[in-house]
């Protein structure tokens, strides 16, 4: 390595890294092929916020020819903002197109704050071990604020974690290389935002985050396997601001949050 | 590239175009772009310049600020082009000034009420003439919310085609109604009408024509507003070959739904 970087200079780490990137793709590919995955999806519980996810029969939508009168059945795993392991169920959903899961109310009281959750959806198996395939939920959280009636709805965003019925394994990818994702978003004056961060990979990473036109908002920041994080962002100088996300995670995507004063609006970065 | 620039009656559309790069690691040299938006008049694609980007520069464009012809088919797409164009024309222009692929090189694509508004993160392909579309809405909401399926066509033809998109009661596999959707056009259709309970899944077949659907709705006063994609089937797997399991999936489903009741 030392010895290409004297022929090559600094472009030995943007090739390495590219081809590193390539190679190893988003996502890694699960050990067990019983394994099914999910996403890090977000969940909040508190006085101000309720979650919702929405629990679809994933195995017939795939397979409609094998319906079969066995029991359906999701396990949801849950983690703190630390990434720890907080609380897990499983729920049976047979026969029924869509159960709208209502977080809130399936964990624990003492359980609160926010934090990263998983769905699994284990009873076939994995119907695509010939083609090395796997099932995989990236469904669909409805969050609404202040016991409003109407759900702000976000998909998952990356697939992040599998799951063999013992064992969890991180999917996210990273490397030694820093990457910069930059939103393609401009954040307004006056304005309340929260940018969402999660770490699907299986280590802790370190995060660096910029915002160009408003250094005042930068911060950095580490967040634990299977953690999130939640930064804050309001300025009221009339001015546009951008937000680089720094990493070794291959594509550090936060969700936004976009604050109006009756609604949120909910997307990817 | 085409970024839709979204006209629904009572709403505006507002698209902001970002001339930057969503990496560093597919990073390519930026340069200055011309602004063109295009919708078709059913023979050609009419198209106007609406603004120069700089590069490292965004321009947020919208629909109050553009003449009524524009929206004739309540979306039209905006271009960035390196070099000027000349007239309309009988194709969509094929040039792509921006590569990245991990993420796509997106705009911020909204619409607005008087006190609202929602957005996601996005551009569009043209889709090939022959295609189809399978997809499942699971966000639809209740207590006086209006819910809609909104769908976005484009192909590289301008003629309009109209095709049909079928809506079950997926698990039941009830054909409940047959609407008509447009190419290089939005469609919005209306689902409070088919009394959907909680816990079905409303499908939704096309089997001639592709589009990229949505799910959205407001409430009565237009104060809080949704608007989220909704996934293809692809989306049920991760790795091997995707695209083939997705072929298994529609062809599964579109032989067990069928419009012969």
């Amino acid at each position: 390595m030392a010895a290409l970087k004297i022929v090559l200079g600094d472009n030995i780490l943007s090739l390495f890294s590219n081809f590193t990137y390539l190679g190893s793709g988003l996502t890694k590919v699960p050990n067990n092929f019983n394994s099914t995955l999910s996403d890090l999806f977000l969940w909040r519980k508190d006085l101000e916020w309720s979650s919702y996810f929405e629990l679809l029969d994933i195995n017939y939508l795939i397979s409609p020819e094998i319906k079969s009168q066995m029991d359906q059945f999701a396990t949801l795993v849950f983690f703190n903002h630390s990434g720890d392991w907080v609380y897990q169920t499983e729920i049976n959903y047979s026969a029924n197109g869509r159960s709208t899961i209502d977080i809130t109310k399936i964990l624990p009281d003492h359980i609160n704050g926010y934090g990263t959750f998983s769905c699994f959806h284990l009873s076939q198996g994995n119907l695509f071990e010939e083609t090395g395939s796997f099932i995989a939920d990236r469904g669909y959280c409805g969050y609404t604020r202040n016991s409003s009636d109407v759900k702000s709805y976000v998909h998952g965003n990356l697939d992040a974690i599998a799951y063999d019925g013992e064992k969890l394994e991180m999917l996210g990818n990273y490397n030694v290389r820093n990457y910069e994702y930059l939103l393609q978003y401009e954040f307004e004056c006056g304005i309340n935002y929260e940018v969402i961060l999660t770490n699907p990979t299986n280590k802790k990473q370190e995060i660096n985050l910029r915002f160009e036109n408003h250094d005042q908002l930068d911060e950095k920041l580490s967040i634990e396997v299977r953690g999130s994080y939640v930064k804050r962002i309001f300025f009221e100088e009339d001015k546009k601001v951008r937000l680089v996300v720094e990493s070794h995670m291959f594509m550090a995507r936060p969700i936004i949050f976009r604050f109006h004063e009756l609604s949120l609006d909910v997307f990817h970065g | 590239m085409f970024y839709p620039l979204i006209k629904l009656d009572n709403f505006h559309g507002i698209t902001t175009i970002h001339n930057f790069s969503p990496n560093n690691w597919e990073a390519e040299e930026l340069t200055d772009v011309f602004l063109y938006i295009f919708w078709s008049n059913g023979a050609e694609w009419e198209n106007q310049l609406i603004g120069q980007l700089r590069k490292n520069e965004s321009l947020e464009i919208c629909t109050k600020n553009l003449s009524k012809e524009v929206f004739i088919n309540k979306v039209a797409f905006i271009y960035p082009s390196k070099n000027k164009l000349n007239g309309n024309l009988n194709q969509l222009p094929s040039e792509n000034i921006y590569k990245t692929i991990v993420p796509s090189w997106r705009a911020t694509i909204g619409i607005e009420s008087d006190l609202t508004k929602v957005s996601y993160q996005g551009e569009m392909e043209p889709f090939p003439k022959k295609s189809s579309l399978l997809t499942f809405h699971p966000f639809l909401q209740y207590e006086n919310f209006d819910n809609y399926l909104l769908l976005l066509n484009l192909t590289n033809e301008p003629e309009i085609i109209e095709s049909q998109i079928e809506i079950y009661n997926g698990f039941k596999g009830e054909l409940l109604d047959i609407k008509t959707i447009k190419t290089n056009s939005a469609s919005l259709i209306p689902l409070n009408s088919y009394n959907f309970d909680k816990s079905e899944l409303p499908f939704f077949i096309n089997r001639q024509t592709s589009a990229i659907p949505f799910g959205f709705g407001y409430n009565k006063d237009k104060s809080i507003m949704t608007l989220e994609h909704t996934h293809p089937p692809a989306s049920l797997v991760l790795h091997g070959n995707r695209n083939a399991i997705q072929g298994q999936i529609k062809s599964k489903w579109f032989n067990k739904l069928t419009t012969n009741v």
